[in-house]
């Protein structure tokens, strides 16, 4: 068996913080944490590490990608193991993409995190992402149980489900046959429910806020109303570097900052998830100030709240994003903003 | 008050052959096919044709529509109150049941929404019917523009016909294999059991997506209570169209998976409490109302579990959760019965509607999953459909050996009164 591990700059052995923004290279064998892996895997070869800056991963995710997905067919991979990642945010994104790249290959990602990664509930649907300690004190751990996993698949026995196997549940649904019909499973499942005894639903259901919309705005013609986008509209360049995905902050942006005119001329799309050339033409399309500005000057609405706040909501996760809610709407309540138009993409 | 009882006397069919006489002997039904064509004749159809395909043949019959056991109420040699017979009885009394065998009636009246039975294969692994010796109707629309609503009831009328005169067969055997009697009887000595209720959600969507109570249009029935009889006696007749996976079939219907294993169990481990069924409209307000009456019906047999099933998927998934809530705040617990459709990777959400409510769901299958299917050596129907049904893959094609398609399109696959073994797990 073949394997790529993926290590980012610290764990590669080319520096600190610093370094973060060094670009993707490749080394052949293994290094780092990866000689004990090495040590300890059977029938199977590191043939390829690849080390890549944290920040430089997030920040040039589709240069990032191309080249991951190349390497991973130049080497002909069988395996690629990425981390572990323990409580490092940046390094659990990366390590998690990385393990997309290899499920988008159809190849199988191994990681470790600790339970509380961001990278953990975006990716783990991509790889077996194994727990770790919160930090590298339990490295010694993490590399024994990913590499007596490699070691099972590299022998080509079946890999079990999550509770046998002790990876983090992926949240893929799988057919399998029971012994018991559906009718009987169901009865005996009220029965047990009914005495107060356990049993075990077979979905779990996910469970999200019920969000109560606000009264409607009696009049529009003395409101002040925000403009508010998940769409990734920012100024040229990106100055404040909002990430292409689930972006770990909201902005507030003025025409100001897109070139003083309401044709926003100098925007641009942050935002990785959607086609983003027809916004990039015109910003207006995603955040539509020109939109906002008429209906002020017509009086339609009393005010626009001249700063629009800005992230980008592909893939956020349900959390964050309701932080980030209620951060707005604190400060639009602060500002006397009584309405806010969403835009989405 | 004369309580309920409906006996079924189970004659077991071993194997079916046309003859020249109609008879039952030894477990071998002998059909006179002309009389048989006789009986279902109707100058809708150009031509009807019967075939019959039996279990481990290298046989696929494409364009299904729908499946029906041969039933007969033995007093009244009748079995579709309202639909073909009158209302002399139903859910008391002595049926006779074909066991083995089954009418399956195949058209292509909506073109993209029938299914396949395959005799064999992987594909039999996934259908209940595959193990049943098929009475295949092969039916062609005289007028190649004939309307899908005259198309699917001539079709619909054509199989409970055929169902009848091979049923009335039975009558001509003097012995029968086994019995069993069914009925509500009331408990003494196991008051502490659990009352476990049930109610069936069931389409009434219209667009050819709904199921006949004594041959009543479910989109013109409210939610009404049901005594589990009438079900296994014929009351409810599939005219459903939808997704041949997870479809209800009349067979179904008269083989009631969760009926069967409630009386099983009565007085066991648990008490029958009785049961309603709701249809599941496109209407938010319908969907309301059902959930709501439904559940005040459901509260009148005072269980402390009710189990609910759904057909189709989507938004029947919305009735669901809507009866779940209504139920649980009405202090019946309650246990769900459905399929999930997690994407053919199984990494999508499995539910199209959820509820916090929802603790107790048993799912028969992610629905979306892709098969390979062996070519069969005989097909009865239209193998051309294939690549038109309802989830077949859109480069689906009976190319050389095999056929990549998903298990959508295999009738009863995931069945949703939970008839089958099929499960998901999370992993």
């Amino acid at each position: 068996m073949r394997v790529i591990h993926y290590l980012n700059q610290f764990f590669g052995q080319v520096g600190g913080e610093d370094a973060a923004y060094t670009p993707l290279e490749v080394r052949q064998g293994s290094l780092g944490p990866g000689k004990a892996l090495q040590a300890q895997l059977e029938n199977a070869e590191i043939v390829a590490t690849v080390i890549c800056g944290d920040n430089y991963f997030v920040e040039n995710t589709d240069t990032v990608e191309k080249q991951m997905a190349d390497i991973i067919s130049n080497y002909q991979a069988d395996i690629v193991i990425a981390g572990p990642a323990f409580n490092a945010g940046r390094y659990g994104m990366a390590c998690g993409n990385v393990c997309k790249i290899a499920f988008d290959e159809g190849i199988i990602a191994i990681s470790g995190m600790y339970k509380e990664n961001p990278g953990l509930d975006i990716y783990k649907v991509y790889g077996y992402i194994f727990p770790t300690e919160i930090n590298a004190k339990g490295m010694k751990d993490a590399i024994a149980q990913i590499a007596k996993f490699a070691n099972k698949i590299a022998r080509g026995e079946e890999i079990l489900f999550s509770e046998d196997e002790g990876y983090f549940k992926r949240g893929i649904r799988k057919n399998i046959w029971k012994e018991k019909s559906g009718a009987e499973r169901a009865v005996d499942m009220a029965i047990a429910k009914a005495l107060g005894q356990p049993y075990k639903t077979e979905i779990v259901v996910p469970n999200f806020d019920r969000i109560v919309p606000s009264k409607p705005v009696l009049d529009l013609s003395r409101a002040k109303v925000a403009l508010i986008t998940s769409g990734g509209i920012v100024p040229k360049g990106n100055p404040d570097r909002l990430e292409a995905l689930s972006a770990s902050k909201w902005m507030e942006y003025t025409v100001d900052d897109f070139g003083g005119n309401y044709d926003l001329k100098e925007s641009e799309v942050a935002h990785g998830g959607y086609d983003p050339v027809y916004a990039n033409e015109d910003g207006n399309r995603v955040l539509p100030a020109d939109a906002m500005i008429e209906l002020e000057r017509t009086g339609y609405i009393g005010e626009f709240y001249r700063k629009m706040f800005v992230t980008v909501g592909n893939c956020m996760e349900v959390l964050k994003a309701a932080r980030y809610g209620k951060e707005m709407a604190a400060k639009l309540i602060d500002e006397g903003v009584s309405c806010a138009i969403l835009t989405s993409t | 008050m004369n309580r309920m009882n409906l006996e079924l006397e189970w004659i077991n069919i071993r194997d079916v052959h046309f003859g020249l006489e109609d008879s039952i002997e030894d477990g071998i039904l002998t059909i006179n096919k002309e009389a048989l064509l006789e009986a279902v004749k109707n100058p809708i159809f150009s031509s009807i044709d019967v075939e019959i395909a039996k279990p481990g043949e290298s046989v696929r019959i494409i364009t299904v529509k729908d499946v029906i056991e041969p039933r007969i109420k033995v007093e009244t040699k009748s079995c579709f109150p309202g639909i073909i017979d009158g209302y002399e009885m139903c859910g008391e009394g002595t049926t006779r049941v074909l066991k083995g065998c089954c009418v399956t009636t195949t058209g292509r009246i909506i073109g993209f929404q029938e299914g396949i039975i395959d005799m064999s294969g992987p594909g039999a692994e996934y259908c209940p019917y595959s193990n049943l010796i098929n009475i295949v109707l092969v039916a062609e629309p005289a007028d190649s523009e004939l309307s899908p609503i005259l198309h699917e009831r001539a079709i619909r009328i054509l199989g409970v016909k055929a169902a009848t005169h091979i049923g009335r067969i039975g009558l001509k055997s003097s012995a029968v294999d086994a019995k069993k009697e069914y009925k509500m009887t009331k408990l003494v000595d196991h008051t502490s059991l659990p009352k476990v209720a049930y109610l069936q959600l069931y389409m009434a969507q219209g667009l050819l997506h709904d199921d006949y109570v004594y041959g009543m249009d479910a989109k013109t029935l409210p939610s009404m209570m049901m005594h589990p009889n009438e079900l296994l006696d014929s009351a409810i007749v599939s005219g459903n169209c939808v997704t041949s996976s997870d479809k209800t079939t009349t067979y179904d219907f008269q083989n009631h998976p969760v009926i069967e294993q409630l009386y099983e169990r009565h007085g066991k481990d648990l008490e029958f409490a009785g049961m309603a069924i709701s249809p599941i409209s496109t209407v938010l307000a319908e969907k309301e109302r059902g959930a709501m009456v439904s559940i005040n019906l459901i509260s009148q047999l005072n269980p402390d579990v009710v189990i609910i099933s759904q057909e189709g998927g989507g938004n029947p998934e919305a009735d669901l959760m809507l009866c779940c809530e209504r139920a649980e705040k009405r202090g019946i617990k309650t246990v769900l019965l459905m399929h999930d459709n997690p994407g053919a990777d199984g990494t999508s959400e499995p539910l199209a509607n959820t509820s916090a409510m929802a603790d107790a769901i048993i799912t028969t299958g992610n629905d979306n999953v892709y098969l390979d299917l062996p070519k069969m050596q005989k097909n009865i129907g239209h193998i051309d459909a294939l690549r038109l049904l309802s989830g077949s893959p859109d480069d689906c094609e009976e190319k050389d050996e095999s056929i990549r398609t998903g298990i959508l399109v295999i009738m009863g696959a995931a069945n949703e009164l939970g008839a089958g073994k099929l499960c998901s797990i999370e992993y």
